[in-house]
């Protein structure tokens, strides 16, 4: 029952996506403001993406509950969970240089000044999701 | 920090790949294990010593201050 629920609820998100995506072609075909059509089939694809791999999964661990067993295994196996962890870690590390660096460059390089603020949001949201995540396991842990 | 898991595991007749099925970790956990790569959390090492039905001190020895690892 609530493996059925969950497949429904990852079908209406499936559909909002495609919406989302379809909504988007068709401000874009009426010329409407550029950014509008591009959040909407930025936003429609993603939800489309994420979801149509959630359903993917789910028919196929409903055929091959051993594979779903394994997987399993694998994703919560706590030496691939700090490797995960360690490599998430040191790959965010580099990526934040990697920002800043861009950031800075296209500032000066006379890139639109929305594209540097949305970068600079970007990286401030990096430090606020960083507090709030920090003070949620010095509360947990 | 050293251990004899090998040592307890060849002793019960498992393969790599039954043991870990049996600790629902992935193969190559065990073999980093086995290899001393690896150090397992207070967790593994109970479960391990509960399934060969021995003490944690048994099958893991403490070394010393620079057993812990590759960590950086």
């Amino acid at each position: 029952m609530m493996m059925k629920n969950k497949l429904l609820n990852n079908c209406l998100f499936e559909l909002l996506g495609m919406t989302l995506f379809l909504i988007g072609v068709i401000l874009m075909k009426n010329n409407a403001e550029k950014y509008i059509y591009g959040l909407f089939i930025g936003l429609g694809l993603g939800i489309f993406i994420i979801f149509a791999r959630k359903i993917e999964a789910s028919v196929v661990w409903k055929k091959y509950p051993d594979i779903k067993q394994h997987l399993e295994i694998e994703i919560n196996d706590e030496r691939n969970t700090i490797i995960r962890d360690k490599a998430g870690f040191k790959t965010n590390l580099i990526m934040n240089y990697l920002l800043l660096v861009l950031t800075i460059m296209f500032a000066f390089m006379g890139v639109s000044v929305y594209v540097v603020l949305s970068m600079v949001a970007l990286i401030i949201t990096q430090g606020v999701l960083f507090i709030i995540f920090s003070n949620q396991y010095e509360q947990k842990l | 920090m050293k251990n004899r898991l090998e040592e307890f595991r060849k002793l019960h007749g498992l393969t790599q790949e039954e043991l870990a099925e049996k600790l629902k970790v992935s193969r190559q956990t065990i073999g980093s294990l086995e290899n001393g790569r690896y150090n397992p959390s207070i967790l593994l090492a109970f479960k391990i010593a509960n399934l060969f039905g021995v003490s944690i001190e048994e099958i893991f020895i403490y070394e010393g201050e620079n057993d812990n690892d590759d960590e950086k």
